[in-house]
């Protein structure tokens, strides 16, 4: 009997998003450790249910899984009364920032100088909520009735919480660099 | 078209989610007025930054095989409780043999669920239980390929008390039909799946012989349970069951 063989179908969607999932998970949660114990159990639910729901999205639905799991994973380190803002720190950005052209305004060309430190600083700084949508969307490319499974709300909740997390992001942005300028 | 109405479309615009004809509105808008273009420049310079800026965090090595490896572990144990109650039903089943051939003598013409209980009783002489023997649904359910020309759901119910024994083929009424086992504390549960003969059929449960048989059509499937456990419980699965 193969009794310790997964099921295929479920090994390949694992393998096919698991890219994304560490992402979201690492950026949900504070540390690469707690971000590996929430994928973990995320995969354990998955597991659990996947023969059952075969999800028309397996993306959507498994990093649904992942996002609850880093979820739970923050109320638990809030209940033992464990500081939530302090994220793990990132090792010095060397990238130097690129110039913008000439005739862009100086919020756009602020924008585009942010360096990596500040940007990571604004999306933490945004409530968990709001920085879900915006990687789901700038970096991971997902259409917003994905990000709506994903997050579990209706496509309206998306696009305002996404132009909110657009709109603090940049103020965030833009008020570092003058600071620092 | 006003900037307050354009400044709400303009998020969607860039990320492609607008439809034709407001696109174009917008593009004439944006055309005219510095300060939504301004808007839209500012959503792009955002997503330029981050995607070329913001850190990205790739799986550690072996990360894929760590979560798999977590997977099984956590699926194993229950393998070994299956055999482990397999093994403690044994002596059962030879009292139930006795059981067998005390009621082959009941005159049961007028009994719904006589055939169902006389499968479940035949199922649990020693060796007959099960064909497969795995709580793991994803061993269970290929098992029936090729055996039964109708797909068989196998679930495990280990998390609500129900552990996932094993399967067998068996025949009810003259016809082959799927047996799935399942476990609770010292008890066995048979639950009995072939096509069904009609459509979807409301639950009924009788009682037979101190056992309770509940059937039930759904999906083009023909399910009955037969168990010694108290009604309550075996409802509980049943329920369990029937939620899709």
């Amino acid at each position: 009997m193969p009794a310790s063989s997964l099921d295929s179908d479920f090994e390949q969607a694992l393998r096919a998003h698991l890219a994304a999932a560490h992402h979201l998970a690492r950026w949900l949660t504070r540390t690469q450790a707690d971000a590996e114990d929430a994928l973990q159990e995320a995969v354990l639910r998955a597991f659990r249910s996947f023969d059952r729901l075969r999800p028309a999205s397996p993306r959507a639905w498994l990093l649904h899984i992942v996002r609850n799991c880093c979820y739970d994973l923050r109320k638990r380190r809030e209940r033992d009364g464990e500081a939530t803002f302090e994220e793990e720190a990132l090792p010095p950005d060397a990238a130097s920032p690129v110039l913008g052209t000439p005739a862009e305004n100086p919020e756009t060309r602020l924008l585009r100088m942010a360096d990596a430190r500040a940007l990571e600083s604004a999306l933490r700084d945004l409530v968990p909520e709001y920085r879900e949508v915006f990687l789901l969307r700038e970096i991971e490319g997902l259409a917003y009735k994905e990000i709506a499974e994903v997050a579990g709300v209706p496509i309206g909740t998306v696009m305002s919480r996404l132009s909110r997390a657009r709109a603090q992001l940049r103020a965030l942005i833009v008020a570092g660099e003058k600071e620092s300028a | 078209m006003t900037c307050a109405e354009a400044n709400r479309l303009i998020g969607p615009w860039v990320d492609d989610e607008l439809d034709v004809r407001s696109v174009a509105e917008l593009e004439a808008h944006v055309g005219r007025c510095a300060a939504c273009g301004r808007e839209k420049n500012e959503l792009l310079a955002l997503r330029e930054t981050a995607r070329e800026r913001l850190p990205r965090f790739d799986p550690p090595p072996g990360l894929e095989d760590r979560l798999l490896r977590g997977v099984r572990e956590a699926a194993a144990p229950r393998r070994r409780f299956a055999r482990r109650l397999l093994r403690e039903v044994a002596l059962m089943a030879a009292a139930a043999s006795i059981a067998v051939a005390a009621t082959s003598y009941v005159q049961r013409s007028a009994d719904p669920g006589g055939e169902i209980v006389d499968a479940h009783l035949r199922s649990l002489q020693a060796g007959h239980l099960t064909d497969v023997v795995s709580s793991d649904q994803h061993t269970v359910k290929p098992w029936f390929q090729g055996k039964v020309d109708f797909g068989v759901p196998v679930r495990d119910f280990a998390a609500q008390g129900f552990p996932l024994v094993g399967g067998r083929l068996d025949m009810v009424g003259g016809r082959p039909v799927a047996a799935l086992v399942y476990g609770r504390r010292q008890h066995l549960i048979n639950l009995f799946v072939g096509p069904a003969t009609d459509r979807d059929r409301p639950l009924r449960s009788v009682s037979s012989r101190g056992y309770r048989v509940s059937s039930w059509a759904q999906g083009g499937l023909e399910y009955r349970l037969v168990t010694d456990i108290a009604a309550s419980e075996a409802d509980e699965l049943v329920a369990l069951l029937r939620a899709v």
